[in-house]
This record gives C-alpha cells, sequence and structure tokens, in this order.
C-alpha cells in the first residue's frame, strides 16, 4: 500500500463556462446584460483568491472482488454494484479527495447576509474548483501511470451516488487521513468544510 | 561541443532517439521495477536499446536515467545518485562510439516545487544538481530536462545545469491535448522564461501525439530565440484486450512528424510508443529538409507561470498596474508587517480586472524583512494571478531573491548607474534573464533636459549592452516629473520618449502619477498626459489601471504643453471641484415607475429605494406601486428564469432588488390591503444532520419578496425542534430543505412527526437528491427550485 499523497498550492483555474452552466446559464438562451456580466465575471475573479485547495489521493491494491463488493488490501470492503462494475478490469483502486477550503465556505456563508448574488457565485465557483481539482489529481496520476504501462480510468464515482453509500465516506476519510486537508467529518458522514469531496477511481495494469 | 551542437543544428533536423521505456518493457522488463535498477542488472538490453536508435537514425540518444534523481530512486531504497546516474550514462557512451551524441537525461521528481509545492526551490535545485553531476562525470555531449509539467521544477533543473557547467540543455515540458501542462503552463510562456533562462532549446515531448503537439510547436515558432524541439508519444495509448497500445504506426508517424519540421521544429524524436523503427521513417521523412532558423534573436517579452505579455513596437500603452506599493498605504504596510497577504491578493485581482497588463511588485516598508517579504508576496502572486510581475526594489539583494524564485520572466525595476548598482543589477538581470528598466540617474543629480537625459541614456544603455543585455530586454524610464515643481517637464520627457522611440529604437516607461503631483484631479493631468506619451511612443506607464482612459481636457493640456504658467487657470479650474465632488448629475428622462421596474428586472439594489421615495414624492401610491410595477417585474423575472432566459445569479440580484424596494414601501403600506393576517406563514427549515443551506436561503429570499412570512430555523435542525416550531408558529406551509441521500430520509420523519401531533401544516420539500417522486411518498409537495416553491407556496 502506498501512502497517501497531498497537494496543496494547486492552481485551478475554475473553467468559467462551468461556473455559469452550474449557475443555469444556457447558451444561446440566457441573455446577460453587459453591467451584469461585468459583475458576475468580477465576483468570479474575487472567489479565486479565496480558494484555498488541498487534495490527496491513495493507491491501494484490489485483493478481491464479487458481484456486490470490492476488498482491499488490509481488509477494507467497499460493497457496491456500481463500484464493482467500474472496478471491473481494474487490479489497483485510487482513492481521492479534494477541499477548496474553509475561506471559500466562511465567504459564502457571509455574503449572504450581504450580497446573495455574490455568496452564490461563490458557491459556484467552489464547487466547480473541486471537481476541477479531482479532474486534475486524475490527470496528475495518468502521467504518472503512462510510463509504468498502467492506466487510470477516465470515470470516478462519489459516495452517496447510486447504491455507493455515503457512508463509505468514513472508510474513505480514515484511510487518507483528511485531517491533514483540515477537512472533518460529521455524524451523518458530511465533510466540512462543505465544498469538499471525495471520490474513486481505478487502474488498469495493461500487458505490453 | 555546445557550439558543436549548435552548428549542427544550423545545417540539419537533429534526429533524437525514440521511447527507452516501454522499448525495456518490450525488451523483458517487467512492470512495476525500478527502470535504472534493471538496466544496471541488464547493461546489455540498453546498449541494444540505445544502438537500435543510433542504427536508425538518431544523431542523440537519451541516458536511461529520467527517474535518477534522489527522490525517484528512494522509492526504491536506492541511494547512489551520483553513481546511478554515471553508470548509466557510460551505457549510452559506449552505445554511441565516437559518431553518436550522448544527452544526460533528466525528468521530474514528482513532487511539486515551491511556490506551487512542498518542495524548497532551493532543495529541488540541489536534487538536480546531484544527478548532473553523475551525468557530467560520465562525459554526456549534453543534457535534456524532459516530461516537465511544471514551469518551476523545470526552472530549478536548469538552474541546476547551469551553475554547474555550460554545456548545450534541452527543456522540453509535456503539454496536453489543450495545450497546457498539468499546472496550467502553456506553450509560449514556458517558452519566453526558459530561453531567457538560457536553455539552448526548448519544446515539448510525450502526453500528445505528433498531430496536438503540433499546435504547440506552433505556437511556440513566432517567439522562439532558440531551437524547438519536438518528441511526441505515437499516438494515444488504448487498452486493447489487456494490452496497451499505441495505435500510431511508424509510416503515419513519421509522416505527421514532418509538418513539426515545417512548424519550426529543429530536433525531433519520439517518446512513449516510439520504437527505432518510427525513427527510422523519421530519418528518411527528414533527410533532405534544412530547418528554418530561429524566428528571431531576441525577444522583448515578459511572462508569469501561466501567462505572458509580447511587447511589439506598436502597442497601445501598457499598463503596470501600481497599487501593489505600500508607500502611503497605511493598512497595507500594516499587513505586510504582519505577513498577511490579503490586500496584496485582492489588489492583484482588481488590476488584473481594470486592465493592468503586468504588476509593479514594491514591499518597501520601513522595519520590514523585505527579502522574506518578497518572497512570500512572489509565492502567493504565482498563485493568485497569470499576469507577469515587475520587481521593483532599490535593494539588489530582494530583486535576487525575487528573480531567483519567480516562476516566469520578470522586469527589473529599476537598474541605474548610482552606486556598482548597474553591473551588480545588469548580471542578475542576465543569469535569470529578466528584462530591465534603465533609470536615467547616475549620481543625486537628476537630469531635467531632454539634452541631459538623452546624454545620460545612450551610455547608460551602451553599458548594460556591453553586460550582454540586449536592447530588447532594456526599457527606457523616461522619467516624469511633477509639473507643478518642474514646469515644462512634461514637454522634456515627451521629447525624451520620442528620441528613445524613433533613434534609440528603445521602449519605454514612465512613473505616470508622479507628473500630477501636488495638484487637484490628478487623475484628469494623468489621463491627458498619458494620451499625449502614448501618441509620443510610449511602451508602458506604470500607473492606477483605473486612471488610464483617454480624457480630453483642455486645462490639463495646456499645464502639460507648459502654456498654463504654474498651473494657475489649472488650480482654479478645478480646486472647487476636488472639494464638491467631479461630474455633473446627467438629466434623467425615464419615469420614476419605469425607472422601478428596470431597477427589479436588473437587479439594480443601489438606487432602488430612491427612485420608490421619488415616486412616492410624485404622487404615487405605494400599495399601486407594489402591485402594478413591482410584483410584476418580479413575476415577469421569474417567468424568464423558468424560460432559462435568465439564470441564478439575475434571479438573485431581482430578489435583492425587490427586498431594498420592499424595505421602502412597506411602511406606507395600508395594514387594510396587504394586511399581515391576509399574508401566508411559511416555516423554512434544512434537515437534522446537513449543513447545506444555501438553496433553503434563497426560496427564503424570494418567499419574503412575494409577500410571504418566512420564519426560517437555520440548517441542522432537529425533528422535534422543527415540530415545536410549528406548534409555536402555526405556520401555514412548512418547507423542508436536504442536499444528501443519508439526510433527506429526515423529512418523512419531521412530516410523521408533525401528523402524529395532529398538527394541520402543510409540507413542501426541496433540494438536489429530492424528487417528487420522494416528496409524494412522505406526503409533502416537491419544488425544483425557488421559483417553483413561490408558486407552490402560493396554490398549497
Amino acid at each position: 500500500m502506498i501512502k497517501p499523497r497531498y497537494f496543496r498550492n494547486i492552481i485551478i483555474t475554475p473553467r468559467h463556462q462551468e461556473i455559469y452552466k452550474r449557475l443555469g446559464y444556457r447558451h444561446g438562451v440566457t441573455g446577460i446584460l453587459r453591467k451584469q456580466k461585468y459583475l458576475i465575471e468580477r465576483y468570479i475573479q474575487e472567489a479565486g483568491p479565496l480558494l484555498a485547495i488541498c487534495a490527496g489521493f491513495q493507491r491501494l491494491v484490489i485483493v478481491k472482488k464479487n458481484k456486490t463488493s470490492i476488498v482491499l488490501s488490509g481488509g477494507v470492503r467497499f460493497r457496491s454494484r456500481l463500484l464493482v462494475r467500474l472496478l471491473r478490469d481494474c487490479d489497483e483502486m485510487v482513492c481521492m479527495a479534494a477541499t477548496a477550503g474553509k475561506g471559500i465556505v466562511e465567504a459564502i456563508q457571509k455574503e449572504q447576509k450581504k450580497d446573495f448574488v455574490r455568496a452564490v457565485i461563490f458557491d459556484a465557483v467552489a464547487s466547480v474548483a473541486v471537481d476541477a481539482c479531482l479532474d486534475w489529481l486524475q490527470n496528475y496520476i495518468a502521467q504518472g501511470l503512462q510510463r509504468q504501462g498502467k492506466q487510470l480510468l477516465g470515470k470516478r464515482i462519489s459516495c452517496g451516488y447510486s447504491d455507493f453509500s455515503l457512508s463509505n465516506q468514513k472508510i474513505i476519510y480514515r484511510m487518507l487521513k483528511l485531517k491533514r486537508c483540515g477537512i472533518t467529518m460529521t455524524k451523518q458522514y458530511m465533510l466540512i468544510p462543505e465544498k469538499s469531496v471525495t471520490a474513486i477511481t481505478g487502474i488498469i495494469t495493461a500487458k505490453i | 561541443m555546445k557550439e558543436k551542437i549548435a552548428q549542427l543544428l544550423r545545417r540539419k533536423v537533429l534526429l533524437l532517439d525514440g521511447a527507452t521505456g516501454t522499448e525495456l518493457q518490450h525488451r523483458g522488463m517487467p512492470p512495476g521495477v525500478c527502470p535504472e535498477n534493471w538496466c544496471l542488472d541488464h547493461p546489455d538490453v540498453l546498449v541494444r536499446v540505445h544502438a537500435d536508435y543510433f542504427a536508425a537514425g538518431a544523431d542523440i540518444v537519451y541516458t536511461c536515467t529520467f527517474g535518477a534523481n534522489r527522490i525517484k530512486l528512494s522509492e526504491y531504497k536506492i541511494k547512489d545518485v551520483f553513481s546511478v546516474n554515471k553508470k548509466l550514462a557510460e551505457i549510452a557512451r559506449r552505445a554511441a562510439g565516437k559518431s553518436g551524441l550522448v544527452a544526460g537525461d533528466i525528468g521530474p521528481t514528482g513532487r511539486f516545487v515551491e511556490p506551487f509545492g512542498d518542495l524548497a526551490f532551493e532543495e529541488a535545485v540541489e536534487i538536480f544538481k546531484e544527478q548532473v553531476r553523475g551525468l557530467l562525470e560520465a562525459g554526456v555531449d549534453l543534457l535534456v530536462i524532459e516530461t516537465m509539467m511544471d514551469i518551476q521544477e523545470a526552472r530549478a533543473a536548469l538552474l541546476a545545469v547551469k551553475e554547474l557547467a555550460d554545456i548545450f540543455t534541452i527543456v522540453t515540458l509535456t503539454f496536453d491535448k489543450g495545450g497546457r501542462t498539468l499546472h496550467g503552463n502553456e506553450p509560449v510562456s514556458s517558452l519566453i522564461t526558459l530561453q531567457s533562462l538560457g536553455a539552448d532549446a526548448v519544446g515539448c515531448n510525450c502526453s500528445t501525439g505528433p498531430l496536438d503537439m503540433l499546435r504547440c510547436i506552433q505556437a511556440m515558432q513566432p517567439y522562439a530565440t532558440v531551437p524547438l524541439v519536438a518528441k511526441p508519444n505515437a499516438g494515444i495509448p488504448r487498452l486493447i484486450d489487456g494490452k496497451t497500445v499505441f495505435t500510431m504506426q511508424p509510416r503515419i508517424f513519421a509522416k505527421i512528424s514532418r509538418k513539426l519540421i515545417c512548424a519550426g521544429a529543429h530536433l525531433l524524436g519520439g517518446c512513449c510508443g516510439t520504437t527505432p523503427e518510427h525513427i527510422r521513417y523519421l530519418k528518411a521523412q527528414v533527410a533532405r529538409i534544412r530547418p528554418e532558423k530561429s524566428a528571431r534573436v531576441s525577444l522583448c517579452a515578459l511572462s508569469s507561470a501561466r501567462g505572458h505579455i509580447v511587447i511589439g513596437k506598436k502597442n497601445k500603452v501598457i499598463i503596470v498596474g501600481e497599487k501593489i506599493n505600500p508607500t502611503g498605504k497605511k493598512k497595507m504596510q500594516a499587513e505586510l508587517l504582519k505577513g498577511k497577504l490579503t490586500l496584496v491578493r485582492q489588489f492583484a485581482k482588481t488590476q488584473e480586472v481594470q486592465g493592468a497588463k503586468l504588476l509593479d511588485v514594491n514591499v518597501g516598508v520601513p522595519g520590514i524583512d523585505e527579502v522574506k517579504t518578497m518572497r512570500m508576496v512572489i509565492s502567493s502572486l504565482a498563485l493568485t494571478t497569470d499576469l507577469p510581475l515587475v520587481i521593483d526594489s532599490a535593494k539588489i539583494e530582494t530583486i535576487g531573491t525575487a528573480l531567483r524564485l519567480y516562476p516566469g520572466r520578470a522586469l527589473i525595476n529599476s537598474i541605474s548607474a548610482e552606486g556598482d548598482k548597474l553591473p551588480k543589477l545588469a548580471a542578475l538581470a542576465k543569469k535569470y534573464g529578466a528584462m530591465c528598466i534603465l533609470l536615467p540617474l547616475a549620481g543625486k543629480q537628476i537630469p531635467h533636459s531632454f539634452n541631459q537625459r538623452r546624454l545620460l541614456i545612450r551610455a547608460l544603455v551602451a553599458q548594460l549592452r556591453k553586460a550582454g543585455i540586449p536592447k530588447d530586454d532594456i526599457i527606457v524610464d523616461v522619467l516624469a516629473l511633477a509639473v507643478s515643481c518642474y514646469p515644462g517637464s512634461a514637454q522634456e520627457t515627451l521629447k525624451t520618449i520620442a528620441w528613445c522611440t524613433r533613434i534609440l529604437k528603445c521602449r519605454t516607461i514612465i512613473g505616470l502619477s508622479n507628473i500630477s503631483f501636488g495638484l487637484p484631479q490628478r487623475h484628469r493631468i494623468n489621463r491627458v498626459f498619458l494620451d499625449m506619451a502614448g501618441r509620443k511612443g510610449l511602451t508602458f506607464a506604470i500607473a492606477d489601471p483605473e486612471d488610464t482612459r483617454p480624457l480630453r481636457d483642455t486645462w490639463a493640456r495646456n499645464l502639460l504643453r507648459n502654456k498654463d504658467r504654474g498651473g494657475i487657470k489649472y488650480i482654479e479650474k478645478y480646486r472647487q471641484q476636488d472639494q464638491s465632488g467631479d461630474m455633473p448629475k446627467k438629466v434623467d428622462r425615464v419615469s420614476p415607475r419605469e425607472r422601478i421596474f428596470t431597477a427589479i428586472m436588473e437587479g439594480e439594489r443601489d438606487g432602488i429605494g430612491d427612485s420608490i421615495r421619488n415616486a412616492i414624492h410624485l404622487g404615487a401610491a405605494p400599495e399601486v406601486l407594489m402591485q402594478e410595477v413591482m410584483i410584476p417585474a418580479l413575476v415577469k423575472v421569474g417567468t424568464l428564469f423558468e424560460k432559462k432566459q435568465y439564470f441564478l445569479p439575475q434571479l438573485i440580484a431581482s430578489a435583492q432588488a425587490m427586498k431594498e424596494g420592499f424595505k421602502v414601501v412597506e411602511p406606507f403600506l395600508q395594514k387594510s390591503v396587504t394586511g399581515q393576517s391576509q399574508r401566508k406563514v411559511i416555516l423554512l427549515a434544512t434537515v437534522e444532520g446537513d449543513i447545506h443551506d444555501i438553496g433553503k436561503n434563497i426560496v427564503a429570499l424570494m418567499l419574503k419578496n412575494h409577500g410571504f412570512i418566512v420564519i426560517d430555523l437555520g440548517k441542522d435542525v432537529s425533528r422535534a425542534k422543527i415540530v415545536t416550531a410549528i406548534k409555536k408558529h402555526n405556520p401555514d406551509i412548512v418547507g423542508l430543505s436536504a442536499l444528501m441521500t443519508t439526510t433527506m430520509v429526515h423529512m418523512g420523519g419531521v412530516v410523521k412527526a408533525a401528523q402524529k401531533e395532529g398538527l394541520q401544516c402543510k409540507f413542501m420539500v426541496g433540494g438536489a437528491v429530492v424528487n417528487s417522486a420522494y416528496a409524494n411518498s412522505i406526503g409533502a409537495a416537491y419544488a425544483k427550485d425557488a421559483v417553483e416553491a413561490v408558486s407552490l407556496a402560493k396554490q398549497l
């Protein structure tokens, strides 16, 4: 089992297109006045310095698979048909997590009382940034694997999706030692800061 | 050898080898082992790989030392970095014979370097030096720093090489299909940074096939002062029947790669998936092609890690944001002294939005550790902004530290002939490839006249050029002095700009706000002067980016032309305005009702209160305003939102404008018309265990605007607390929200508990994972968003 790796100071530039999409913008349908666009862009810019991205991942060897569960080295078991389907061809699994940090979440709370527009834009930026951070992690891992003759799956799933229960977040939290990224977890397996996410993907060892 | 390689490159395209890793795997290296160690155990296999590449036509082979740095080797518990590198380079030397060239290969450490990661910059430099020493000992002909995904790590490796030997060095980064490295570095910025730092050839390798790499080479070519390198993969690897297959056949690979030479590549080879066969076909394709010369000898351009600016001969004046400077800013001084950088980051962002293309950075505060603070600021700004930086300090040590750490090509502000500054700063500029601002000061005396300035500038430019700084890298500060103290100085500055531009062929810069020092309405003088200087050919202005739009002002112009001696007329004209505000107010011809309607439609909350007060003052009935103007505007916004013609920020901005307006109207409204008794009461809560409440808060805002009385219990509210609140407030409707599947179940619990207590209220629910089926199953109504929640609340 390889130890978890953590990344701070990753430059994640959330794609504006994604932020607009998340806020409900539909290309060719939604119309924005120039002054509104200027304001929205300004708020997106303001959100940038508030992000304190931290991410981590860990590679884990899959020792056993059946139709409903996956067992990792060390005896950890995940039960989910969806996860089993995703990792069908994989002999390793990657657990990942990312957070947008405390600052942006506090700013979202504060701005809801002052300027709600700013709050929803900050909220969208943080969500898109965390997603983009997981994309970044996957790219990073994939580049390293290429020279080892291995491949990373493009897809990933998160706890709470389909039959992959949110309670699995507890296992990922413990394995990745997410406290090191400043993340804590509630009894209902929710991550704090709120803009934090975990995900799982797989590694295929290819034959040459 | 360095000159020999340069000469070869003038004559022909140099062929590099293909993949080593995948080739070794084909020849028996199992997955998961340390390639360097495996090669030391199987030197004959490695010799054969190298020899096959030479036989296929490669001029240069890379040593198998891609991962032979301290960090990578420690993963396999190997400590003797020097010896591993030396031995593997000797194997390559053996295969190369007398005619082949051997490039010592340096790959990434896998860690991220300061300011983008936790590996200290100096430690990174030291790690690379350790590897370089081993390679040099074995007598490699050149060095290659390859597959870098972070410009800062590439810089650390290049500095390590340059500090140990004067050897031909290639640097290649790995760009994805979108043309960026994993760290977001793009080809042109990377090229500008690396070629100015002393790389002898720059380019790209790995990640993509030749076709995608073509775009990177095409982007770099116009700005390259050094030969370009391309080493693409044999296409994108695919997993077919459990095997990794690089699908691009040698013939196709070679044919497409030929285009890379036409686009400007001078060194060509293959990366992952390529074989000696690929190189053989490549050799046939490039045999008769002579490489194009590099596009230019020098380049006036600046870069950050992820952005750049190329300064042409006829640019509009480029604005250098002046605000990251604590002079006269007490709050910033206090922050810097405490080591805080919030204001620095904010100023960087606002100036970027306002149109600055570069940022001047000065941290000079009495009593501060300037070197330490500058390091912190540079690190922070590298993460905050894509704009290149201008390093502004009077201290040589501060500038040196900043240039070493800065992950781009910076501009030094400034070099003058005071003391021994010029040779020392010129040496720093040369080592780190920085551009520099030349300040025409030789002693304590300021050269006031154009003639004095001209002589001094000519002499200092000559000294800088002698120190090895090309003219393209020199920006002359033409000295803008306060017209209030030195009448006529503006004209001298304009003459100097014209002379530098037309005769000396040097680019120029001014500190714009100096010109208006001590005068009222300074922005007028600044803007008029900027326009005048721009017409004379000024290249840069250090200024407040907000203060740079052209302005026509006869009084300011006369003052600057020295036709208003002492600025008497100007001061007379503007002194009053400075005290009583600036612009005359515009006459408004729009009716107050229209203005209120538009304010809500456009989400303008600033003026809506005044518009309502004005309308009431002119005789409009508040209830009529509410019913005929404000509510219809809000309903129209809701309709546009449902049709997706408006999106969330617009909906909320309108709701906020309405809220502001309602605050003004409410006291005027008669109880009989919209009496409290007629308004529905809605109790809102995000259920137990759930902390995500922004959606619920949007619903609350919308409901309030539509006249509902909203009691918001907040987030993570227990079942018991909600039931108690229902008993206390007797609401018409209870709205519950939840974001997660684990907390959604509490909604049903609340409904059941309320029914058990015999409470008669209706329930509506919403949230990301909630749907109408779930709502039905628990006996509640469902609203997908805030607008639907309002309609639903009206119906229930």
